[in-house]
């Protein structure tokens, strides 16, 4: 049976600013952010009868949001001159890596599209998420090792292609997380 | 702070974790364990998500059903048809000809949507092919030949009518000529359709970004990506807008709707 009005109201008053909230962080843009959102809850509609079975139904709608977020990471390419990413909204005031302007960012998010599904949702849910390795594999459906692994492989794949030493990706997969958050928050109204 | 230097190694709470607490979906007893687990950063990520409830889209009930309606699972790919681009080169050689006759018919009388839909006709083309674009407005889901010009930020929906074609590229083309490809998500295998001449709601939706229009939404039948693509970018080359009309007027595999953007 399909979520009456009253039940997708409480499920959206509860859920729906932390998933746009997340979006937003992986996004960078608010527009692909509503509309992960909306897809998420159009999931959550079509699917109520499994969604109603979670016992975290946010643990649901990460998994719904990941596949959004990736599929747009993943259309990137076609949607370059679509998207009005800021630098200052993505590495914020505290990067200091001000050589090639946007091109760290791009490296990353071009780092995962290349990546496997399942090294993708393990970097997300990583860096995105804060998430241990055992939430991770919980997620995406690995072994912790696996997960381990994939991550690793990642991280080798990073610093090839970007020439730079560990530290310096670091600093990158750092300035994509809050301080994302932070400037769009900030900025949101603008 | 996620980082490399200093894993989650469940030293403090995940933001799945805090999301969970903070959403009220915790028992008693992992809230506990959360809450002593908590740090500064995690208490900052819960001012954040406080902060972003001001700034989180409103709920459309009615539009959100709706889009569920037009949503389907049916997103499964096939392998791209062994179909050769260089079909469509004595059709755009028709249709360069034939653009300079029709333009003013397809361009005229009508300001807002035009296209080989635009003018609200439902009969099918020769092969059955029919893409028909929706505009999910609050709580509702229009046509989009009903002359409501669109802009940046409208949400659109899709159906299509494959009439005896069993895959689907759909893209659009923009003011400046920039090419987009919405189905399918990735790769460069066609959509698969069952071909059973059932108007089919595509997955999902999209929302307009601010390039100028007029922005045509193409629907290419039994093609591949690359070969749709390289044959949207040959009829927008020949003659702009018209061309791409005129393409899709002319084959069987394709058609198309026009928008205007405000």
């Amino acid at each position: 049976m399909s979520l009456t009005d009253a039940e997708l109201t409480k499920l959206y008053d509860q859920y729906a600013h932390v998933i746009y909230h997340r979006c937003l962080s992986i996004l960078g843009n608010e527009e692909l952010a509503r509309d992960a959102l909306q897809e998420t809850f159009v999931k959550v509609l079509r699917h109520s009868e499994d969604f109603r079975g979670q016992s975290s139904p946010l643990t649901w709608m990460y998994r719904i949001s990941t596949n959004h977020c990736l599929n747009q990471i993943r259309n990137r390419k076609g949607r370059q001159e679509k998207l009005h990413v800021r630098r200052e909204e993505i590495i914020g005031e505290g990067m200091t890596r001000p050589d090639e302007e946007g091109g760290d960012r791009a490296m990353i998010m071009t780092l995962l599209e290349g990546a496997d599904e399942e090294t993708r949702k393990c970097v997300v849910h990583t860096y995105f998420d804060d998430c241990t390795r055992s939430e991770v594999a919980e997620l995406v459906g690995l072994s912790v090792p696996t997960v381990r692994k994939r991550i690793n492989g990642f991280l080798h794949a990073a610093r090839q292609a970007m020439g730079v030493g560990l530290d310096d990706v670091v600093l990158l997969l750092i300035s994509l997380g809050p301080a994302l958050n932070n400037a769009l928050l900030h900025a949101g109204d603008a | 702070m996620p980082s490399l230097q200093n894993p989650n190694n469940g030293d403090r709470p995940s933001r799945l974790a805090l999301g969970r607490l903070h959403t009220g979906e915790l028992a008693a007893d992992e809230r506990k364990t959360v809450q002593d687990a908590m740090t500064d950063g995690s208490r900052a990520y819960l001012d954040e998500l406080e902060a972003i409830k001001a700034h989180t889209p409103a709920l459309g009930i009615a539009g959100l059903r709706t889009a569920a309606d037009l949503a389907t699972d049916s997103t499964a790919v096939i392998p791209p048809p062994a179909n050769n681009w260089k079909m469509y080169i004595p059709v755009l050689l028709l249709a360069a000809i034939f653009v300079l006759s029709i333009l003013p018919t397809l361009l005229g009388p009508e300001p807002g949507l035009i296209g080989t839909d635009g003018g609200g006709s439902t009969a099918l083309k020769g092969g059955g092919a029919a893409l028909l674009v929706y505009q999910l407005h609050n709580d509702e889901a229009l046509r989009a030949y009903e002359g409501n010009a669109l802009g940046e930020g409208d949400a659109l929906g899709f159906r299509v009518n494959s009439g005896s074609h069993t895959s689907l590229v759909l893209m659009s083309v923009d003011g400046r000529g920039a090419i987009t490809v919405f189905y399918p998500r990735e790769g460069d295998a066609a959509v698969q359709l069952e071909g059973t001449g059932e108007t089919t709601p595509l997955p999902g939706t999209i929302v307009l970004d601010g390039a100028p229009g007029p922005e045509i939404f193409v629907a290419v039948f039994d093609s591949s990506v690359a070969e749709a693509r390289t044959s949207l970018e040959q009829a927008y080359s020949s003659s702009g807008a018209g061309g791409v009309l005129t393409w899709a007027q002319m084959a069987d595999n394709v058609d198309a709707v026009s928008v205007e953007r405000r």
